[in-house]
C-alpha cells in the first residue's frame, strides 16, 4: 500500500459545512486514480493535504509507511522534493529558467542522480525537445504542461499528484497531454492521484472516486 | 538543493537585468557618499592627529610659563637638577598658501621615541643639527617653503604644515631667544628637587590632544557626515524598492519552490546569501565611487580647513583597511535595512499562499495614518531639541527630526492635494487621471519623500550658501576700508612708507596687532587709529553711543561676534585682557569666516600696553591703487610681494568662501540624482503591476500612446507637488542652518535672504528629473504589445 | 630623537681605538682640520685635565670596584665623552654624551645623557676641577680629590674618591699607539683612588668604599678598518701591583695588545705589543650576543698567570653605542679585583 487516507477532515474559517468529512482512501504502487467532483467539493484540498502543502483539521495520511501529521515542515518538504511529484493546473514553471532547467529542477532540488542524456530522453517522450533552450513565456499552455509534468517525474517519484492538469487547456490539446501524463507515469511505475471535473477522462484511470460535499462515492 | 535554489533565485536578475543594475547602483550610491564623506573625514582626522601629535610631544607634558617665554638659563638650572626636560621653540614660517608652524626642537635632548624624534633619523641628523642646519618638512609643505633661503629636507612622517628644525635655526627664523615650553620627558631620574625651588615661574601642562583642533573642526565635519547619512537613507530608498520588487516579482516562483519541497528555512537563507553577495559586489563598488568621490572634494575640504582653521590637511588620501571594511558594512547593513521586511514576509509565507502578486508597495490608508503619527512624532522631537538643547548635536536632532517629520507626512498631505485638485476635473479621462493618480501615491511614497529630502536639502543648502555669499560679499565690501595693505620688512621701511604718504597725501592706518589669551583662548588684538573710514565702514552689530569718539579717546575696546557670543559678552560689559588689566566693551561687529576670537583697542593702547606688537603691517588709503603701488615698487623700493590690493584680498576671500561651499555644492546634486533614480525605479516597478488597472482603460478605446503621456504627465505632477511641499521645508531647513547650526557651529549668525530664482531652477530640475524618470516607463508602455494587455482579461494574471 | 646618530660614528671608532693615531709619515699634520696626537707632547697638569677640543674625542672615565659592608660586591661607571662636530676647537660645536652604570647583584642599570656645547648643560674645567652633564658631576678641588655622582630611572650614587698616588702616563709618556700602522692617543691614568660614598637602589641606600680607576684619553683618528672591537682590563692586584692592558681584535682573528705595569712602589713601565697574551675561555649569553666573561691573561716576564671572571655577567649597556662594562675578579698568580671594557661584540 503506498498511499494510504484515514477519515480526513478539514474545515475553513466561517464556511459551515465540512470541506472534507471523513475521506478515507488507498492506493497501490502503479496504480492511478482519478477524484472528480464539482467545483468545491473538496477534491483539490484533498490533494494539497496529500501533498503536505495543507494541514487538515483529522484523519491521517500515510505515504509509503511515513505519516504526513507527524512529521514537520521540513521533513513533508523533503518528502514532496523526492517521494512527490506534482502537477498544477497553472504549470507554475520557473519563468526565469530555461525549459531544460525547468525539466531538470525538481531532480536537482531532491539531490537527485540524472544524467543529461535523461533530461534529452524525457524531453522527446513530451515532444518538446526541440523548446529546451526556449523560456517557458515562450511556450504554449501544452507545450508548458508538458514541461510541469516532465518536471513532476524526472526524480522518478513514487507518488504523482495532479491537480486538474488539463485545466488550462483546449480540448485537443487536453487529450494529448493527458495520454502523456498516463504514459509516462505508467513508464515510471509511479502511482498517480489525479483530480479532474472531466469524466471523459476519469474514465482512463484504473480507479475513479467521486467526492460530493466532502464524502467519497464510488 | 542549495544549489538548485539559489540558481532558481538568481535566474530572475539575469532574465531582469536592469532591476539588478537599480539594486547594485542604488546600493552603490549610497555607499559611496556614505564611505566617501568617511574618507574625507578620517583623513582629516589623522592630519589633526598627526599635527597634534608633533605640536605637543607625542602626548608628553610639557613645563610652560604663563606670560612668555621661557628662558635659556631655566632650562639649564632645570637640566642641572635632574628634571630632564627638552626645549621647544614654536613659531611660524610664511609661506606660499599661507604659514608653516616651525617647531624647533633640541635633538641632543628630545625624546627618542616620540614622533619628532622620528622625523630624524641618523640619515638627516648632521643636516639638520647647528645653524645652518636643515628644515625638515613632508613634501606637500616643503613645495610651499620653496622660497625659503634654506635647504629644506624632505621627511614624510611629518604632519603637513609643520615643519621642524634644530633649535638654533628656529631662533634665526623666529628672531626668538627663549624657548615656548619645555618637554618633560617621560623617565625621570631617581632624585629631583621640587619643580618650585628650581623654576618657580614654569607649570606642568598636562598633553594636549587633537582635540582642540577637532573641537574646531567639528561642525564642518558634521556638517559632511549629515550630508552623508542624507544621501545614504536617499539611497537606501532605491535599494528598499527594487529589493521588494524583486521579492514581489518572485513570489510565485518561492511558491513553487516551496511546492517542490524547498523548505522555507532553506528559501530565507538563499535569500540572505543572494543579497548578501549583492551587498558585498555593491558595497565594494560604492566604496570604490566613494574613493573617487572623496579623492575628488579632499582638496577643496582641504583649501577650505586650511582657510577657515588653519588645520591643515593633505590633499592626497591614504585610507586603512578599516575604512574599506566599514564601508563594506554599511552596505551591508544597509541591504538588511532595506530588505528585512521582505524577508520576514518569505519566512512566514505558506507554501499555498496566493501567487498573485499583492500590490507590495500599495501601503495602504492605515500605513499612512500611522506615517503620520510617526511624522508627529518626529517632529515633536524636532520641537524638544529647539526649546531644550544647545549645542551642534541639538541642531541636528533639530534638523534630522523635522526633515523625518517632513517625508513621513509628505504621502497624506500629497493625499489631501490630490482629492482637491481632483474636484476641478471635468471628464472621464481627467475624473480617471486623478483618480489612478491618488491611487499610485502610495506606490511612490517613498520615491517622492527621497525627493523631497533632497529637494528640501537643495533649498536649504542653497539659501544658507547664498544667504552667506550675499552677507560676506557686502561685509567684505565694508570691512576691508583699505585700498592698498602694505608689509614691511623693517622699522626702516616703515619709516620710508610713512614718510611717503606724508609727502603724497595718503593716508596710512597701522594694522598693528598681537596675539594672546582672552577669557582662556587664543585671541588677536588689533589697534584702531582715529579715522573716519572706521566708523563709516565698520559693520557693528550692538554698540554703545558714542562707540567711535570713545574709541578715538582711547576709552574702551571693540569685540568681535565669535568672542561675544562665546563668552555671552556685549556693549557696556568688562573685558579683561593679557597683561592683568581690563577694558570696557563699546561694541560687537561681525568677523565672518575667522575662527578666533578677536579684540580691536585704540591704537595707542595697543601700542601703551603691549611690547611684542606686529608692527608690519599697513592699510593705504588712496584713489588709485594702482599707481601707488607702481610708486612703492618703483620709487621706494618696495617688493611686489609686499602688497596685496583691496581686489585682490577680496578675490582671496571668495575664493576660500567658494572653495567652502563647493563640497555641499557636489554632494547637493549627488543628492537629487540620486533621488531621480529613485523615482525610476518606482516607476518602473509600477509599471509592471499596473497593467490590470491600464487594460481596462485601453479596452475602453485610449490608446497607448495617450495612457503613456498620461502616465508621463503623473509623474510631472507629483514632482511638481513635492517640489511646492519642499520649498517650505527647504526654508525651514534654511532658517535652521543659519540661526541655530551655523551660530553654534562657528559662532556668528547670518541674515537669511531668499533667492526665489534659485528655486525656479531647481524646480526645473526636479521636474526634468521626475521627467527623465518616467520616460522610459511611458515609453515601455506605449510600445507595449496588444497581446500584452489582453492576457489580462484572459488570465488569471 | 637621533642626536645619538651623531655620536655612532666617532665614538665608534673613539672607543674602538682608545685613542686615534697617524703614521709615521703624517706625524704633526693634522687631518681634516682636527688636531693629531703627537710623541713629543708632555703633559701639563692641571690643564690637561681639561677638554682638547681640537682633538675630534676626548673622555673622562672612571670605574671603581666597590663592595658593601656584608661582602657585596657592586661596580660603578662615570664617564663623559666630547666629540667635535668640526674641527676649530670652538665650543659651540662639540657634543657631549655620558654613560653611568652600577653593576649589582639584582641587575645592570645604567643611562646616558646628552648635550649640545656651549650651552651649559656639559663642560669640563681643569682647574677647579669640574665635569658634569645635567645633574652628573664629577668635581674636584683637584682631580685627586672628586666627588662622583650620577643617576638613572633606578640608580644613584654619590662617592669621595681620593688619590694616593701618581698619574700613570700610559704608552711613551703618555703617547699610547693601538695599532701597527700607529694609531696612537694622549691616554694618562689614575688607578690609586680610595672610594667611600653611598650607591641607592630602588631598595634603599648601601654604603660602599673600594678602588677606582680614572682614564683620560684624546685623540683625532679611528682605528684601522679592519679593527672589530678590543678587551680592555683594569687590574687591582692584592700585592699592591696593578696592571692595564688590551688587546684590539682584527677581523683577521689577529690581536694588538699592549699595557701598562705598575708596580707596588707606583711606578710604571709599558708592555711591548705581544708581551701580554689575552684568551678568551668562557662566555656567557647577554643582550642576544655570546660575550667572553672568563678570560686568562699571561705576562711572562712577570710570571703572571691569572683568570679574570665577570663578577656579573650581564654588565652589558644597551646604550647608543653599546659594549660590555663591568668588575671582574682576579685568580691565579696575582690575585685581586678590577674592571673588564668589551666591544664590538
Amino acid at each position: 500500500m503506498l498511499l494510504r487516507v484515514s477519515d480526513l477532515t478539514k474545515r475553513f474559517p466561517g464556511v459551515a459545512a465540512p470541506v472534507l468529512d471523513g475521506v478515507s482512501l488507498s492506493l497501490d504502487a502503479g496504480e492511478t486514480l482519478a477524484l472528480t467532483g464539482e467545483s468545491g467539493s473538496g477534491k483539490s484540498t484533498l490533494l494539497h493535504i496529500v501533498a503536505g502543502l495543507e494541514p487538515s483539521d483529522g484523519g491521517a495520511v500515510e505515504i509509503d509507511g511515513q505519516t504526513l501529521s507527524g512529521m514537520n515542515d521540513a521533513a513533508r518538504a523533503a518528502l514532496r522534493r523526492s517521494d512527490l511529484g506534482i502537477v498544477f493546473q497553472q504549470f507554475n514553471l520557473i519563468p526565469s529558467l530555461s525549459v531544460a532547467k525547468n525539466l531538470a529542477f525538481q531532480a536537482d532540488l531532491a539531490g537527485a542522480q540524472y544524467h543529461h542524456k535523461d533530461v534529452k530522453t524525457l524531453a522527446q517522450s513530451l515532444g518538446i525537445a526541440d523548446q529546451l533552450a526556449k523560456y517557458p513565456e515562450e511556450l504554449s499552455g501544452g507545450q508548458q504542461q508538458r514541461v510541469a509534468i516532465g518536471r513532476a517525474l524526472m526524480h522518478r517519484p513514487k507518488l504523482v499528484l495532479a491537480d486538474e492538469p488539463t485545466g488550462n487547456l483546449d480540448e485537443a490539446t487536453s487529450e494529448a497531454v493527458f495520454d502523456l501524463l498516463l504514459a509516462e507515469v505508467g513508464k515510471t511505475g509511479a502511482a498517480l492521484m489525479l483530480v479532474t471535473h472531466s469524466e471523459k477522462l476519469a474514465a482512463r484511470a484504473d480507479r475513479r472516486l467521486h467526492l460530493s460535499r466532502g464524502r467519497l462515492a464510488e | 538543493m542549495t544549489g538548485a535554489v539559489l540558481s532558481a533565485l538568481l535566474s530572475h536578475w539575469r532574465r531582469r537585468p536592469f532591476q539588478l543594475v537599480t539594486l547594485v547602483l542604488g546600493l552603490a550610491l549610497a555607499t559611496a557618499l556614505w564611505s566617501g564623506v568617511q574618507a574625507i573625514n578620517a583623513e582629516a582626522r589623522k592630519s589633526y592627529d598627526a599635527a597634534a601629535d608633533t605640536l605637543t610631544g607625542g602626548g608628553l607634558s610639557n613645563l610652560v610659563h604663563l606670560d612668555g617665554s621661557i628662558p635659556h638659563e631655566t632650562f639649564i638650572a632645570l637640566r642641572r637638577a635632574g628634571w630632564l626636560v627638552s626645549p621647544v621653540i614654536d613659531g611660524w614660517i610664511s609661506a606660499q598658501g599661507g604659514r608653516v608652524r616651525l617647531l624647533g626642537i633640541d635633538p641632543y635632548t628630545a625624546p627618542g621615541d616620540s614622533t619628532i624624534g622620528a622625523a630624524i633619523g641618523p640619515d638627516s641628523i648632521g643636516e639638520v643639527v647647528g645653524a645652518e642646519g636643515a628644515i625638515l618638512t613632508n613634501a606637500t609643505t616643503a613645495a610651499r617653503l620653496s622660497a625659503l633661503e634654506r635647504p629644506v629636507n624632505v621627511s614624510n612622517g611629518l604632519a603637513p604644515g609643520i615643519a621642524l628644525a634644530d633649535l638654533s635655526v628656529a631662533q634665526v627664523i623666529t628672531g626668538q631667544s627663549g624657548y615656548s615650553r619645555l618637554i618633560l620627558l617621560p623617565d625621570q631620574p631617581l632624585i629631583r628637587p621640587p619643580l618650585e625651588s628650581i623654576a618657580p615661574d614654569l607649570t606642568i601642562e598636562r598633553p594636549e590632544t587633537a582635540e582642540d583642533l577637532g573641537r574646531l573642526t567639528d561642525s564642518f565635519h558634521l556638517n559632511l557626515t549629515a550630508f552623508g547619512l542624507l544621501s545614504f537613507a536617499v539611497g537606501l530608498f532605491i535599494v528598499n524598492g527594487a529589493v521588494g520588487l524583486a521579492f514581489e516579482q518572485r513570489r510565485p516562483m518561492f511558491r513553487t519552490l516551496r511546492a517542490l519541497g524547498a523548505t522555507s528555512r532553506r528559501l530565507v537563507i538563499m535569500l540572505v546569501l543572494e543579497l548578501l553577495i549583492f551587498a558585498i559586489v555593491a558595497g565594494a563598488l560604492g566604496i570604490v565611487l566613494g574613493y573617487l568621490i572623496a579623492s575628488l572634494l579632499l582638496p577643496d575640504v582641504a583649501a577650505t580647513l586650511r582657510g577657515l582653521y588653519g588645520a591643515t590637511v593633505e590633499g592626497a588620501l591614504t585610507l586603512s583597511p578599516l575604512w574599506w571594511l566599514s564601508g563594506l558594512a554599511i552596505a551591508v547593513a544597509g541591504t538588511a535595512l532595506a530588505s528585512v521586511s521582505g524577508l520576514i514576509q518569505v519566512a512566514r509565507m505558506p507554501p499555498l499562499a496566493p501567487a498573485k502578486p499583492r500590490a507590495w508597495a500599495m501601503v495602504s490608508a492605515g500605513t499612512m495614518r500611522w506615517q503620520l503619527s510617526l511624522a508627529g512624532g518626529a517632529f515633536a522631537v524636532a520641537l524638544l531639541a529647539m526649546v531644550l538643547g544647545d549645542g551642534l548635536v541639538s541642531g541636528f536632532t533639530l534638523l534630522g527630526g523635522f526633515l523625518i517629520a517632513a517625508a513621513l507626512a509628505l504621502p497624506s498631505v500629497l493625499a489631501v492635494l490630490l482629492a482637491l485638485l481632483s474636484r476641478f476635473g471635468k471628464g472621464p479621462l481627467v475624473t480617471w487621471f486623478w483618480a489612478d493618480t491618488r491611487q499610485q501615491l502610495p506606490g511612490l511614497s517613498l520615491a517622492l519623500m527621497a525627493l523631497l529630502l533632497a529637494l528640501a536639502a537643495n533649498i536649504g543648502v542653497g539659501t544658507m550658501v547664498a544667504s552667506f555669499r550675499a552677507t560676506f560679499t557686502g561685509w567684505l565690501d565694508q570691512r576691508l576700508v583699505s585700498d592698498l595693505y602694505v608689509t614691511v620688512a623693517s622699522v626702516a621701511e616703515s619709516s620710508l612708507l610713512q614718510g611717503y604718504a606724508v609727502e603724497n597725501g595718503v593716508v596710512v592706518l597701522p594694522i598693528w596687532h598681537t596675539d594672546g589669551d582672552v577669557l582662556g583662548a587664543p585671541a588677536e588684538i588689533y589697534g584702531v587709529v582715529d579715522h573716519p573710514v572706521y566708523s563709516d565702514n565698520w559693520p557693528l552689530l550692538s554698540s554703545l553711543p558714542d562707540t567711535w569718539p570713545r574709541i578715538a579717546a582711547g576709552e574702551g575696546a571693540l569685540v568681535n561676534e565669535q568672542l561675544a557670543r562665546r563668552e555671552g559678552l556685549s556693549p557696556g560689559d568688562p573685558l579683561p585682557l593679557p597683561g592683568g588689566w581690563e577694558t570696557v566693551i563699546l561694541g560687537v561687529y561681525s568677523d565672518y569666516g575667522n575662527p578666533l576670537g578677536q579684540v580691536v583697542l585704540p591704537f595707542a593702547v595697543l601700542t601703551a600696553r603691549y611690547d611684542d606688537v606686529d608692527r608690519s603691517d599697513f592699510g593705504l588709503l588712496t584713489d588709485d591703487p594702482d599707481a601707488l603701488r607702481a610708486a612703492l615698487t618703483g620709487d621706494l623700493g618696495f617688493a611686489e610681494d609686499q602688497m596685496v590690493d583691496q581686489r585682490a584680498l577680496k578675490a582671496f576671500s571668495m575664493q576660500i568662501f567658494e572653495r567652502t561651499f563647493a563640497v555641499t555644492g557636489a554632494l547637493n546634486i549627488l543628492t537629487l540624482s540620486v533621488a531621480g533614480v529613485a523615482i525610476l525605479t518606482s516607476l518602473l516597478t509600477l509599471s509592471a503591476m499596473r497593467l490590470p488597472q491600464l487594460a481596462p482603460v485601453w479596452a475602453l478605446g485610449v490608446t497607448r500612446a495617450t495612457l503613456a503621456r498620461i502616465e508621463l504627465i503623473r509623474a510631472l505632477v507629483l514632482a511638481a507637488l513635492t517640489f511646492v511641499l519642499a520649498v517650505p521645508v527647504g526654508l525651514a531647513l534654511a532658517w535652521v542652518l543659519l540661526a541655530v547650526i551655523n551660530v553654534e557651529a562657528f559662532g556668528w549668525r547670518l541674515p537669511m535672504q531668499i533667492f526665489p530664482m534659485d528655486w525656479l531652477w531647481l524646480g526645473l530640475a526636479s521636474l526634468a528629473a521626475a521627467g527623465l524618470a518616467s520616460l522610459w516607463p511611458a515609453r515601455q508602455l506605449a510600445r507595449r504589445a496588444p497581446a500584452d494587455l489582453i492576457r489580462v482579461f484572459s488570465h488569471e494574471r | 630623537m637621533n642626536v645619538r646618530a651623531l655620536f655612532l660614528i666617532p665614538l665608534f671608532w673613539a672607543l674602538a681605538t682608545m685613542a686615534a693615531a697617524q703614521g709615521f709619515a703624517g706625524l704633526g699634520q693634522t687631518s681634516d682640520g682636527f688636531d693629531l696626537p703627537d710623541p713629543e707632547t708632555r703633559f701639563v697638569f692641571p690643564q690637561d685635565h681639561g677638554a682638547h677640543n681640537g682633538y675630534r674625542i676626548e673622555w673622562w672615565y672612571v670605574t671603581a670596584n666597590l663592595e658593601a659592608a656584608d661582602g657585596t660586591p657592586y661596580g660603578i661607571q662615570w664617564t663623559l665623552f666630547r666629540s667635535a662636530l668640526a674641527p676649530g676647537g670652538a665650543e659651540a660645536d662639540q657634543a657631549w654624551m655620558a654613560h653611568a652604570a652600577v653593576s649589582t647583584p639584582g641587575g645592570h642599570l645604567y643611562a646616558e645623557r646628552f648635550a649640545r656645547g656651549a650651552s651649559g648643560q656639559a663642560g669640563v674645567t681643569a682647574a677647579p676641577f669640574d665635569a658634569f652633564i645635567d645633574e652628573w658631576q664629577m668635581v674636584g678641588p683637584d682631580l685627586n680629590d672628586l666627588r662622583l655622582t650620577a643617576q638613572g630611572t633606578d640608580f644613584h650614587y654619590d662617592l669621595k674618591l681620593d688619590a694616593d698616588g701618581p698619574f700613570i702616563l700610559q704608552g711613551d709618556a703618555g703617547y699610547s699607539v693601538k695599532s701597527e700602522a700607529g694609531q696612537a692617543s694622549h691616554y694618562y691614568s689614575q688607578p690609586f683612588y680610595q672610594v667611600t660614598g653611598t650607591i641607592t637602589l630602588e631598595d634603599g641606600p648601601v654604603e660602599v668604599t673600594g678602588r677606582a680607576w680614572l682614564d683620560r684619553e684624546w685623540s683625532s683618528q679611528p682605528l684601522e678598518e679592519t679593527q672589530t672591537g678590543w678587551d680592555w682590563f683594569s687590574l687591582h692586584f692584592d700585592s699592591g701591583e696593578k696592571m692595564m692592558g688590551f688587546q684590539v681584535r682584527d677581523e683577521d682573528g689577529s690581536v694588538y695588545t699592549v699595557g701598562t705595569w705598575i708596580d707596588a712602589d707606583q711606578s710604571s713601565q709599558a708592555l711591548t705589543p705581544d708581551q701580554l697574551r689575552i684568551t678568551a675561555t668562557a662566555w656567557s649569553d647577554v643582550a642576544g650576543r655570546r660575550i667572553p666573561t672568563t678570560w686568562e691573561l699571561e705576562l711572562p716576564d712577570r710570571d703572571l698567570s691569572i683568570t679574570t671572571t665577570a663578577i656579573y655577567p650581564d654588565s652589558w649597556m644597551g646604550t647608543l653605542v653599546s659594549y660590555w662594562e663591568g668588575p671582574v675578579t682576579v685568580t691565579g698568580t696575582h690575585p685581586g679585583i678590577g674592571y673588564l671594557e668589551m666591544s664590538g661584540y
